[in-house]
């Protein structure tokens, strides 16, 4: 008789997420799913107000990367307004990015993913979770909340608030780097250097003592897409985006205003979170991964030393050609939290960073504009179309969860089958299935999209796996 | 911690483009409007503003640096939507400084937060969650009738907690919960 488990986390507002796992008659696992149950509208909801509202409309998708939105749409608002930020407003949008990966990568590892590396997969759930880690090393545990907080108040220092910002507008940011708060953050980045050096060394330390896990935890080939400079290195706020194959051989690198051409979603019925892939491919072959493992594996190096000494041993974890292991997030995340410190070094150093001309005059309205960054989870798209007058007639954004939608659903199959035994559940075992969904670093609350039209498609399956009911939502 | 603070922290949190899941900001103004303050604009958190008897913050969910920041108070009221499967009005539950694993990074419970400051720091304030039911959490901006409704009771209980404080919270767990209409 099939059976249904259903793993269902707790939150605030019913109907956020699940997974699925469907066993067979033998008690083993015949297929799984995440579904993600509860989408944004923002897309509909922009219809009709300026373009230039949306750089503070748009963070309030998420209250974790409200920064990686701030940003993706006053780049798209540059494009709007016929004009592009001055040399020093780039890099104090680049700078402000930079504390936005340093709080959210610093946040997963230490106070989210750290409980299952520090306390163990199967540790008891009542001490494997944060409180856990500041038991283990409650000196580390302060140092992580304050590398976090570093972040917070970089964005804070340059936005004037520390979640939802006031900075980025068309053609510039709306004030200069006060060198008061240049010499601040300055001052810190060693200790945030050594603190998260810390992380990476346990972490490889437990990937020393973990091989078989590494190893057959949702281990599987894809391709990957991240942006990158123009000499191949990684690269977070701007550049090109590039695509490589399942063996790391390059199949595109393109302008990202130009993403429509390379980039479809797919809607699965299973879920709200659509899939992009290669549209070349189609679906399912064009699948790729984004995130912190996809832009190490798309990216030849790294252009600051310290994380380039990482990147070293990343490009030998599999021989040179692209990592696959779910697990290796975690380490490909710090390494770029390496990067994004030791940016933020080389762009306070920079001569340039104190000039006060740090806006351009906006130009005609060009009635549309494509913004592209690297948030924390991937690849992310806002692309707005306007009238004449600047008012928008249409939005359409690819968040940077989406982009692993189809990798998350197939981290949980394989690690159900993998470690999920129906005669038997453990916590453990559940656990490592919630891991393969929490090593992507999902933002649930903002990863799926409806324009209103999306079909979802809800299945009753009876004890004997037959359908009894199906329900579509149009 | 040789002498605990008094002074009180009113936490609202919640997506103010979600409708209902925006009521902890709106209560958060509507006590602010109640002790004579102004209203904090769209963009303001409050942040800047704390020293006060009673300081205001909002936020568009936790997160784990709130816990320095209320490890400098007595007393500690957060305020939250909730949906339709508890069955007040208004409720009002004493947190414990306990830790509870999220699935994602955007699932921190208050008390987490109250956990974190008491490892930390080696203090957590009492603290409560007062939460008003939701009815519409669609893309959109201001409440439901139902839940605009809720707002002036939930701040005169905020405001007997704050009175009566150590009555309050002390015995917090034989109040009975509160209906739309304030009894």
């Amino acid at each position: 008789m099939a059976e249904k488990i259903t793993i269902s986390p707790v939150t605030r507002i019913e109907g956020h997420a699940k997974i699925t796992i469907y066993l067979g008659d033998d008690g083993k696992v015949k297929d799984s799913y995440f579904h993600v149950e509860q989408f944004r509208g923002f897309e509909k909801f922009s219809e009709g107000r300026m373009f230039y509202e949306m750089p503070q409309i748009t963070p309030r998708t998420c209250g974790i990367c409200p920064v990686s939105h701030h940003l993706a749409s006053t780049k798209a608002c540059d494009v709007v307004a016929g004009t592009a930020p001055t040399p020093t407003a780039h890099k104090l949008r680049d700078l402000m990015h930079m504390g936005q990966m340093i709080q959210s990568h610093g946040m997963h590892f230490f106070e989210l993913a750290g409980p299952d590396f520090i306390l163990g997969f199967d540790a008891d759930p009542k001490i494997r979770h944060v409180g856990g880690v500041v038991a283990a090393n409650p000196d580390l545990a302060v140092k992580a909340v304050r590398l976090r907080a570093f972040g917070q108040e970089i964005i804070r220092r340059l936005g004037e608030r520390r979640v939802h910002p006031i900075f980025g507008i068309p053609g510039g940011v709306t004030r200069p780097l006060d060198p008061a708060d240049r010499d601040w953050i300055l001052q810190s980045i060693d200790d945030h250097l050594a603190t998260t050096m810390v992380g990476i060394s346990f972490l490889k330390s437990w990937m020393q003592d973990n091989q078989q896990m590494l190893n057959e935890f949702a281990v599987f080939p894809s391709a990957y897409m991240g942006l990158v400079q123009p000499d191949g290195a990684l690269e977070l706020y701007d550049g090109q985006l590039k695509m490589v194959d399942v063996d790391g051989s390059p199949l595109e690198l393109f302008d990202p205003a130009d993403y429509l051409d390379y980039i479809g979603e797919h809607v699965n019925t299973y879920t709200y979170l659509k899939a992009p892939f290669y549209l070349k491919r189609g679906y399912e072959n064009g699948i790729y991964r984004v995130g912190p493992l996809g832009r190490l594996n798309v990216a030849t190096h790294i252009s600051t030393p310290m994380a380039q000494g990482e990147m070293l041993i990343w490009k030998q974890l599999n021989g040179g050609k692209p990592v696959e292991g779910t697990l290796y997030f975690h380490y490909a995340r710090l390494i770029e939290t390496v990067y994004a410190l030791e940016r933020v070094r080389e762009l306070m150093d920079d001569p340039d960073i104190l000039s006060a001309d740090v806006v351009n005059p906006q130009g005609a309205i060009t009635g549309e504009g494509v913004g592209v960054l690297e948030a924390p989870r991937g690849t992310l798209f806002h692309h707005y179309w306007t009238n004449e007058m600047g008012i928008i007639t249409k939005v359409n954004m690819i968040v940077a969860t989406a982009g692993n939608a189809w990798s998350m659903n197939h981290s949980v199959n394989m690690t159900a089958k993998r470690y999920v035994d129906g005669a038997k559940l453990t916590e453990g075992m559940l656990n490592r299935v919630e891991h393969a969904i929490r090593a992507h670093d999902p933002c649930l609350s903002c990863s799926t999209h409806a324009q209103g039209q999306m079909p979802i498609k809800i299945e009753l399956i009876g004890p004997d796996g037959q359908i009894v009911d199906t329900l579509t939502r149009d | 911690m040789n002498e605990k603070p008094q002074r009180t922290l009113v936490a609202g949190f919640g997506n103010v483009f979600r409708r209902d899941d925006g009521v902890g900001p709106v209560v958060v103004n509507a006590l602010r409007a109640r002790l004579g303050r102004a209203p904090l604009a769209p963009l303001d958190d409050g942040f800047d503003d704390l020293g006060h008897g009673v300081d205001t913050v909002v936020l568009h969910q936790l997160v784990p640096e709130l816990a320095e920041t209320i490890k400098d108070y007595g007393l500690l009221i957060f305020v939250d939507a909730h949906v339709g499967n508890l069955p007040e009005d208004i409720r009002v539950e004493p947190l414990d400084a306990t830790y509870t694993q999220p699935f994602v990074s955007h699932q921190i419970h208050p008390s987490t937060v109250l956990a974190l400051a008491q490892q930390m720091y080696g203090y957590a304030p009492r603290a409560v969650l007062l939460s008003l039911r939701g009815y519409d959490f669609d893309f959109g901006e201001g409440l439901s009738p139902q839940t605009a409704a809720l707002v002036t009771p939930a701040v005169a209980h905020i405001q007997a907690l704050l009175a009566g404080r150590e009555d309050a919270v002390v015995h917090l767990e034989g109040v009975p919960q509160i209906n739309a209409a304030g009894q």
